[in-house]
């Protein structure tokens, strides 16, 4: 018997807007009807597509995002239990010191209710406009999990590799546990080997429920333990209640299940691969849709 | 007759630790009792000081700072009406355009009681390990400044400077009225001229009470009325329970308001220049401390 798995909610401020009566609003109903954890996306800039015919459906400047740091320490204040989790922060284009000290502080804050997903992103503009290199990005962002957790595990550092150099320094406040969470989004054969060489889950987006997605979760397990690691890796899939019937969702929920997921995260405001999303972007069309889905699905976590 | 004078108050998290309770319970009290606003300091790395034998009384790895986003992200929902204040973050070891979006979602959460003190910092070590050039962060920390400042203002930035280049893209959520009030720390020439460029006011900790001090701000008024700046710039000094007693307070309040001084900050934890620093460092040193300027002084603001 596998343990208990996590209900989420993706606060969908894309659509809302980022007022804090309704993000508070939101966040506290998704508590109090019993959601463990609230996951937020990231991006620091979006382009303005005006000017950019060919953008299709990415994201762009129309699209809010509240910085995830910021928004899960104001959510700290509101909220007494509930988990955060980011899905995901693209972490190439920031500065890998600061963001351990970011995620650390908010470790502290929020009693290490923080589990921390990553990504490598795909949207040039932002990088440029951050000074950081988009080609490297995923060889890039390894080394700058190794600073991190460098940093979260010692009071001194001393690091000197391709892109950082620390001279005996530390950040403080360490989290607590010495570590943060760290679950990685994208599913290319090298996300995988360094998920199982330094992650803590998958967030899980190539495959619908089916074959080709167990395979993955087979990929992932075999590289996990050709690391020596212990357990089994975490795994986090996407919801949505924007298409289907509630016995559909339960029977999506539960072959999940069956196959090691441990957390699901209810997104209705995302409509790519197989998903989509809600009609309705108000506050309100979000609270009822949250509420409809937990009703049908709860008993099963 | 000149505007009420702002009372603002250091949280000694350097001295006290910074668990959210003890962070929360200095904030609320500081707000309950009638100041206006809370500072923070900013590091990100600390340096191990046991390895530099000649790092003297400066920061080092034992002091605890936590990151001021997240911190104020989380008092923000602690708290109704007290405002925030950094005092200062060290601005050009940190992106510009991620600034720019973390200062606006604080603004956005916090309902615009933000101002944002900034300066240069002092601490190579820190800007190696986060990869900024510490040789140029004068100049550079200016074209930071204009980034900011036109991705506070408009939707879409169009950005080509020396070291940022943005590529009509911009930050969402946009700060409530379109900008985040910019405060300068430091004191050289070149600083005042910066302030009456891009600042609304002056963290002024070089000087104590006296000429010195009148005319460094004349110097800054000058500079102000040639830039065809309205009104005056902003001022804000630093005092602490350990200048004297009483009397000396009352007297230290009343001077610093004749000579224009808008913000004074209790901040009891530094010891640098002419300032001095409270004896005891636990909490209810800095609780009582706290209540009895505030109590001594309110009624000259």
């Amino acid at each position: 018997m596998t343990a208990k798995s996590q209900l989420g909610f993706a606060l969908p401020i894309a659509d809302t807007g980022g007022d804090p009566i309704d993000v508070k609003t939101m966040a506290q109903t998704a508590e109090g009807l019993g959601f463990s954890y609230l996951a937020c996306p990231d991006h620091v800039l979006g382009v303005n597509a005006a000017n950019r015919p060919d953008w299709g459906n990415m994201n762009t400047s129309a699209d809010t995002y509240v910085d995830a740091f910021v928004l899960f320490g104001y959510l700290t204040g509101i909220c007494p239990n509930i988990g955060f989790s980011t899905e995901v922060m693209i972490l190439a284009q920031r500065q890998a010191v600061l963001v351990a000290k970011q995620a650390a502080s908010l470790a502290r804050l929020c009693g290490e209710r923080f589990r921390f997903g990553i990504g490598i992103g795909w949207n040039p503009v932002e990088f440029q406009g951050l000074g950081m290199d988009f080609t490297n990005r995923g060889r890039r962002s390894e080394e700058q999990v190794q600073v991190m957790q460098a940093l979260w595990a010692a009071d001194h550092v001393t690091f000197k590799g391709e892109w950082h150099e620390i001279d005996d320094a530390g950040i403080n406040p360490r989290p607590p546990s010495g570590k943060v969470p760290l679950w990685f989004g994208g599913h290319a054969p090298v996300t995988i080997k360094r998920l199982a060489k330094y992650g803590d889950g998958w967030m899980y987006l190539n495959h619908p429920p089916g074959d080709d997605a167990l395979r993955d979760f087979d990929t992932l397990r075999a590289e996990w333990i050709k690391n020596g690691r212990c357990g089994e890796p975490e795994l986090c899939v996407r919801l949505s209640a924007g298409a289907g019937t509630p016995e559909e969702w339960r029977r999506t929920i539960k072959f999940w299940q069956a196959n090691g997921v441990t957390h699901f995260t209810l997104h209705n405001a995302y409509s790519r691969n197989e998903f989509t999303r809600i009609e309705g972007r108000t506050v309100t069309a979000h609270l009822q849709a949250m509420i409809r889905y937990h009703e049908a699905v709860a008993d099963l976590f | 007759m000149a505007a009420r004078m702002q009372l603002g108050f250091n949280l000694p998290i350097t001295d006290v630790g910074g668990t959210p309770s003890t962070v929360k319970t200095l904030a609320q009290t500081a707000e309950g009792i009638g100041y206006d606003y809370l500072a923070v300091p900013d590091h990100v790395l600390g340096v191990n000081a046991a390895s530099r034998p000649d790092w003297g009384a400066r920061n080092t790895s034992q002091d605890y700072f936590h990151d001021p986003f997240v911190l104020f992200g989380y008092l923000a929902a602690c708290t109704e009406r007290v405002g925030f204040s950094t005092e200062v973050m060290i601005i050009a070891q940190r992106q510009a355009a991620l600034m720019a979006k973390q200062a606006a979602s604080l603004d956005v959460l916090c309902g615009g009681r933000f101002r944002f003190g900034v300066g240069v910092g002092w601490n190579p070590v820190e800007y190696v390990g986060l990869d900024m050039d510490f040789t140029n962060r004068g100049i550079r920390s200016a074209e930071q400044v204009e980034v900011m400042q036109k991705l506070w203002a408009d939707e879409h930035v169009t950005f080509q400077g020396r070291w940022h280049n943005i590529d009509d893209a911009g930050i969402n959520p946009l700060p409530i009225d379109g900008r985040v009030p910019i405060w300068f720390g430091g004191h050289a020439d070149i600083t005042l001229q910066r302030i009456a460029q891009y600042g609304d006011g002056w963290i002024m900790l070089s000087h104590p009470e006296g000429a010195e001090a009148e005319q460094a701000f004349d110097k800054l008024r000058g500079y102000w009325a040639k830039a065809g700046r309205s009104g005056e710039p902003g001022l804000c000094v630093w005092v602490s329970n350990a200048e004297g007693g009483p009397d000396d307070w009352r007297k230290a309040i009343s001077y610093w308001k004749s000579a224009g001084v808008t913000h004074v900050t209790v901040n009891n934890t530094f010891g640098r220049y002419q300032h001095k620093r409270l004896e005891g460092r636990t909490m209810a040193d800095h609780m009582q401390a706290m209540v009895q300027y505030y109590t001594t002084v309110a009624d000259l603001l």
